[in-house]
């Protein structure tokens, strides 16, 4: 419980200086390309027009939500799981590629994960701007279940908190573990029902499996914000996932701080 | 001469060992287990000991690979020792060759970059900049990616940005090698401004007359021994007689010496880093025994935090077979 409360008191504390760092680091980082910021906006964009040009079009997906155009369907639920792969995947590297960069900096390497979702948090807001504007404009209601995209996105950093935490660690101390996340996000975007709804298209006979799959903390995010702007659930009454998404999330934050405070100053031996 | 001064930076028996060509798994299980049998060791500090004061400004001479970046590293927080005491009083900076600039961005946005991982606002930035500039003698090629730029260019920017960021300790690694007269002297005086505000100034450099202008203590580090510390006319002198004598052997028995340095420092042991110890007569027994025995790592994880952990996967697990279950 100490390692806890130790990293995340790190967190707050420089969360100024973890501030302004990604504000820095998101203006250089398309700096050298001719179209600059823009491409902040038009990655998660064309994503989007191609699964929606297969899925959409070429696959007549439907959203399974009644009276819910498969666009502003998808527009949501991929923004979603675009934020949360990238911040996912871009943790893992954050401390290791850049270890003689901040080692003898004035800030704790422990900010570094959560310094990488804050820099893709922009691009997310932007496309679920857009999804909300097109709901609106296919004529859907606006209801007080929107609020609670407020609870899914302090879920999504929580959770993003606890694995950043855990994937920087063992990245340094394990090469592989990077490729291996890898290939099982790749696994995962299919069953994150980010694309088509998951039951919808194996449930038939299959339903415990496909309800266990369900429980992945990627489909409770996806379909928790999916269901603020499409759905008539509050997410308290969404239980059991719910009880799931925290209980691993704590688990994973217990041993990715532990694993932390213990190998972070051997991590310059070890890179 | 007299007055009392603070000691800036103590250091007893430190030692720092390398793995030696062996695998991760390994390295990590060495970490873990510093005792076990292991793969062989290879030490590039075996003991090193002493104080710095403020206003103290050091030069470490050293022939390559004596150890002398390695104390650095140590000093600098980047590595942790392996064994030994060490207090640091005050922030350290540390400027390295090339300096951790990032190529693809201007010197300027080097500035930012690096000032705002050092804990400073954007105001602090632009309050700074110009001088930051200024003192950097870069002129137009400020605004040039540093890709551009030449070593020297380079160790000006790194040079410059260091020195505003008001370290209590600075740390200089052979950057100013490279850097032309007129800067040097530049860098002279910012060195003795920062001597007279009881900073403290750690110098590595191989250019011995730099060492002789800038330095007042000397430490000479020797295949991972602190073979002599004191004024530094003296310790220079005796280095170069001891360049002087190794340069004038035959090809062979150079190698053949610098072969022996290196086994010495393969076969040291913890049994020859306690006797090492126990020859220091100003420290009690509790103390000796500390100092020499391995810098263990982190705590083991505490009895209520594995129960918590256990407790929270068995609830993940239930709860999935709930919801599987019976929906």
């Amino acid at each position: 419980m100490k390692e806890i409360w130790l990293v995340l008191q790190e967190q707050f504390k420089y969360f100024p200086v973890m501030w302004r760092l990604a504000s820095y680091e998101k203006k250089a980082r398309y700096q050298n390309h001719a179209l600059g910021n823009f491409w902040l906006f038009l990655n998660p964009f064309m994503q989007v027009a191609t699964y929606w040009m297969v899925f959409g079009f070429g696959f007549g997906t439907k959203s399974p939500v009644e009276g819910v155009p498969y666009m502003p369907w998808l527009i949501i639920g991929l923004a979603t799981w675009l934020f949360i792969n990238t911040s996912f995947m871009d943790s893992t590297w954050s401390i290791s590629s850049k270890i003689w960069e901040i080692a003898r900096m004035r800030f704790p390497m422990s900010i570094m994960p959560m310094m990488r979702t804050l820099m893709n948090f922009n691009a997310f807001a932007y496309m679920l701007i857009i999804g909300i504007v097109m709901s609106v404009f296919y004529g859907l209601p606006i209801t007080w279940y929107w609020l609670q995209v407020f609870y899914y996105i302090f879920a999504a950093f929580a959770f993003l908190y606890a694995l950043g935490i855990l994937n920087a660690t063992v990245t340094v101390l394990l090469q592989d573990y990077q490729q291996i996340m890898q290939t099982v996000m790749r696994f995962i975007f299919w069953i994150s029902g980010a694309l088509f709804s998951v039951s919808d298209k194996f449930g038939a006979g299959h339903e415990r499996i496909v309800r266990a799959l369900e429980t992945n903390p990627f489909y409770y995010l996806v379909s928790g914000v999916r269901d603020s702007f499409f759905g008539h659930t509050w997410f308290w009454e969404n239980t059991y996932p719910m009880l799931v998404f925290w209980l691993f999330t704590f688990a994973v934050l217990i041993i990715g701080s532990h694993l932390h405070l213990k190998f972070r100053a051997y991590f310059a031996d070890l890179v | 001469m007299k007055e009392e001064k603070k000691v800036k930076v103590s250091a007893k028996f430190l030692t720092k060992t390398f793995d030696l060509g062996k695998s991760k798994s390994e390295k990590i299980r060495a970490i873990l287990n510093p005792m076990s049998k292991g793969p062989q060791k290879f030490w590039a500090l075996k003991g090193i000991s002493f104080e710095v004061y403020e206003g103290d400004v050091i030069g470490i001479v050293g022939v390559n690979g004596s150890g002398k970046s390695t104390l650095l590293n140590i000093l600098s927080g980047l590595l942790l020792p392996a064994s030994g005491e060490l207090t640091i009083n005050g922030d350290t900076t540390m400027l390295a060759v090339g300096a951790g600039l990032r190529a693809q961005l201007t010197g300027r946005e080097n500035i930012r970059l690096k000032s705002l991982m050092m804990g400073k606002t954007n105001k602090e930035i632009d309050d700074q900049m110009n001088e930051i500039i200024e003192f950097s003698d870069l002129g137009e090629f400020i605004d040039q990616p540093v890709k551009d730029y030449s070593s020297g260019m380079k160790s000006k920017l790194g040079f410059s940005i260091a020195v505003h960021q008001d370290p209590d300790i600075l740390i200089i690694d052979e950057a100013l090698s490279v850097g032309d007269q007129t800067f040097a002297q530049k860098a002279l005086a910012k060195m003795n401004e920062f001597k007279a505000q009881g900073k403290t100034i750690f110098f590595v450099s191989h250019a011995l007359p730099q060492v002789r202008d800038f330095t007042d203590k000397a430490m000479w580090i020797h295949y991972g021994e602190l073979k002599a510390f004191g004024p530094t006319e003296e310790i220079a002198d005796d280095y170069q007689n001891w360049n002087k004598w190794f340069n004038g052997l035959s090809k062979s028995e150079k190698k053949a010496y610098q072969e022996e340095q290196k086994q010495k420092q393969i076969s040291f042991s913890e049994k020859q880093l306690e006797n090492k110890v126990a020859n220091d007569s100003s420290l009690s027994e509790d103390e000796k025994h500390k100092i020499s025995s391995h810098l263990g790592v982190g705590d083991a994880m505490s009895m209520p935090t594995w129960i918590l952990f256990a407790a929270s996967i068995v609830g993940t697990l239930f709860f999935i077979y709930q919801y599987a279950m019976w929906g």
